[in-house]
């Protein structure tokens, strides 16, 4: 028997699998799901009812599943926890929201900002867009510069945070 | 004759379509990225003109008529964006002794500067925004200004068009900072960084009139379309005919429409844009001298082919229609499928086609571009497709379109989908309740999806991870086989 505990939107599901029926938060389901195309697509069978499911693995156990013209999103608890790494609070990091063209870079390593100064413009299908800091302090290290393409979720920019003692 | 399609995308093979039908051979050009792309495939012959960047491909002008003479091409269709509102491209169409299927240069640089398409406007007797109208020189003194401008105001590009090149200054204190802004930016995709401030018409409606015109003053019209539904002052959902005009309105825009391209004595398809006022009152805009992306929401309701008229027109001089022929019947919506992330500003997002089914059936159309495969980038603009349905009246039109966007399946990249069904089941929509900045209050009712659906979902994916990590590690426990047996048929089918 495996359990696991999917969310979906504000819904909590605790799924377990035995050997030929599953529970889901109590109630015991006969179905079948089979892979239409090796690809994400499978139906869904469960007495008269037939359902469509397109699912597509984002990571570590994020699904993003299309039901029915609904896009959702299922989260998959898998009882442990990766170490969240990259995620200040303060957010020293500042990343690429979009993929596109660095068109500008306005500050130097070592500059004084402060929070909503903007750090980068950005273009992309012909919109510029100023990137600006969520927070007050020093840039530490810049790892792009003009001209540059870069994905969404692209390091740009190291900051270095305010202490807020100093205040 | 041999018609080369100087666009990719949908519109390329929108064009091809009608050539088909017509008999007439057609030509694709295409840059390094879309090799492989629908229009490179469904055209008749297909010629490379140069690397992936618009403006060394598709904004090439060389290029272009390079390709168009080596494979003897004696006529172009420009389609939309790219070249197709460049006057010197026009020309050098014509120079080159070929049929440019659009209107003549001269106009088009009239209509392309925003400008002096406002006094031609205005001296055909059409009524203009009031306001600052004077382009803005590099020198102006910003605190002079500043106290003479009611805010918000909107900066614009007088070469923009299609959305692009307009920026919002609610205050005083961002004008500054949205002017230098709007500037880059007119530059960067226009090459022209001149612009113009507008006065913001709070809660305006946008309504255009389809013409076509035989370039010797005589114009037809093909009714109106709404377009108020917009994000970043590009169109979202358009509608034919716009839901809340009397008789009298209509006939009102469409006769000041027909009076402007007979003053030009305009040539081709063109759309004659206007904003409503909450009091109805009209404002000119502009003129979009090509064809439009929400062409077919006009040709749902008349039955005609605009492509077909503009082509016949181009060859033969002479408008195949009278105005009586144009009659309508029910009303159609369109809907933009984007590579966009409304849940993120309308992002562009990126990524492969995994899968792809489009909708179909009664009443539906699609105009689309799509490929199961296709890598989408931000190289070109995010339009993917388009989905349009007609309906007896608005109603069922809506119902008809929100039943499409529901068998509509993407997978492998975000896109506007979702937002698209949730406006559409909106009360102020469904009751035509709609201005440009709908998008700006409207927060989707926080509907959750059917309990049966999410928990499929949890199911599926509760079941998907099960196999994954059991067929990984190999773990053959009776639980496994049995459910191997029961359900894992696609692990069978995998490895036969």
């Amino acid at each position: 028997m495996s359990n696991y505990i999917v969310s979906v939107g504000e819904r909590k599901y605790n799924v377990s699998i035995e050997k030929d029926f599953l529970l889901v938060n109590g109630d015991r389901y006969i179905l079948d799901m089979e892979s239409l195309n090796g690809n994400g697509l499978h139906i869904i069978r469960h007495d008269t009812r037939n359902v469509e499911a397109y699912l597509q693995s984002n990571q570590n156990g994020a699904y993003e599943v299309q039901i029915d013209g609904n896009h959702l999103c299922a989260q998959v608890d898998l009882g442990f926890h990766k170490p969240s790494k990259a995620i200040n609070q303060s957010t020293g990091q500042l990343v690429s929201p979009m993929p596109g063209l660095i068109v500008d870079v306005l500050v130097n390593e070592g500059d004084q900002v402060n929070i909503g100064d903007t750090l980068l413009v950005q273009e992309a299908m012909k919109m510029q867009m100023k990137i600006r800091t969520p927070s007050a302090g020093t840039i530490k290290k810049i790892n792009t510069q003009a001209g540059n393409q870069v994905e969404k979720g692209v390091l740009l920019i190291s900051l270095e945070p305010e202490e807020r003692s100093n205040q | 004759m041999k018609l080369l399609i100087a666009n990719r995308g949908e519109i390329a093979i929108r064009i091809m379509r009608t050539c088909r039908e017509l008999g007439i051979p057609t030509v694709a050009v295409y840059s390094e990225a879309d090799r492989n792309s629908l229009h490179t495939r469904y055209a008749d012959e297909a010629i490379s003109i140069g690397p992936t960047k618009a403006s060394e491909s598709y904004l090439n002008i060389p290029a272009v008529l390079n390709a168009a003479k080596r494979i003897q091409a004696t006529a172009i269709h420009p389609g939309y964006g790219f070249l197709s509102e460049n006057p010197a491209f026009g020309r050098a169409v014509e120079d080159a002794g070929m049929i440019f299927i659009g209107p003549r240069p001269d106009s088009m640089a009239i209509l392309g500067d925003k400008l002096s398409a406002r006094k031609a406007a205005r001296k055909a007797g059409l009524q203009v925004l009031p306001g600052a109208d004077q382009p803005l020189a590099e020198t102006t003194n910003l605190a002079q200004l500043g106290n003479n401008v009611s805010y918000p105001v909107l900066v614009k590009a007088a070469a923009g068009g299609g959305g692009k090149g307009i920026r919002l200054a609610r205050t005083e204190g961002e004008l500054g900072e949205v002017i230098e802004l709007a500037r880059e930016e007119a530059l960067a995709a226009f090459g022209d960084g001149t612009i113009y401030l507008e006065p913001l018409v709070q809660k305006a409606r946008h309504i255009e009139v389809q013409i076509l015109g035989d370039g010797n003053g005589q114009i037809l019209t093909f009714g109106e379309r709404e377009c108020s539904i917009q994000r970043r002052h590009q169109k979202l959902i358009e509608e034919a005919p716009a839901s809340e005009l009397t008789q009298e309105e209509r006939e009102s825009i469409t006769a000041a429409a027909s009076r402007l391209g007979s003053t030009l004595k305009y040539r081709s398809l063109g759309t004659v844009e206007f904003l409503m006022d909450e009091n109805h009152q009209f404002y000119f805009i502009e003129v979009n001298p090509r064809i439009q992306v929400e062409h077919p929401v006009t040709e749902m309701i008349t039955g005609v082919d605009l492509i077909n008229e503009q082509i016949l027109l181009a060859v033969t001089g002479k408008l195949s229609l009278t105005q009586s022929d144009i009659q309508y019947q029910g009303a159609a919506i369109e809907a933009r499928i984007l590579a966009e992330d409304p849940e993120q500003d309308f992002l562009p997002t990126t990524g492969e086609i995994s899968y792809l089914k489009e909708p179909g059936g009664p009443g539906i159309r699609v105009d689309s571009t799509l490929y199961q495969g296709m890598t989408i980038t931000t190289d070109y603009d995010s339009l993917l497709s388009k989905v349009i349905a007609w309906g007896s009246d608005r109603k069922s039109a809506i119902q008809r379109l929100k039943r499409a966007l529901k068998e509509y399946q993407i997978g492998g990249l975000k896109t506007d989908l979702t937002l698209l069904s949730q406006i559409l089941e909106s009360h102020p929509y469904q009751i035509g309740k709609i201005n440009t900045t709908f998008l700006d209050d409207f927060y989707p009712t926080d509907d959750q999806p059917e309990e049966s659906l999410t928990r499929d979902a949890a199911i599926a994916a509760a079941l998907h991870i099960h196999r994954k990590r059991n067929s990984r590690s190999q773990i053959d426990s009776n639980e496994v086989n049995l459910w191997r047996q029961r359900a894992w048929r696609e692990q069978i089918k995998v490895s036969d």
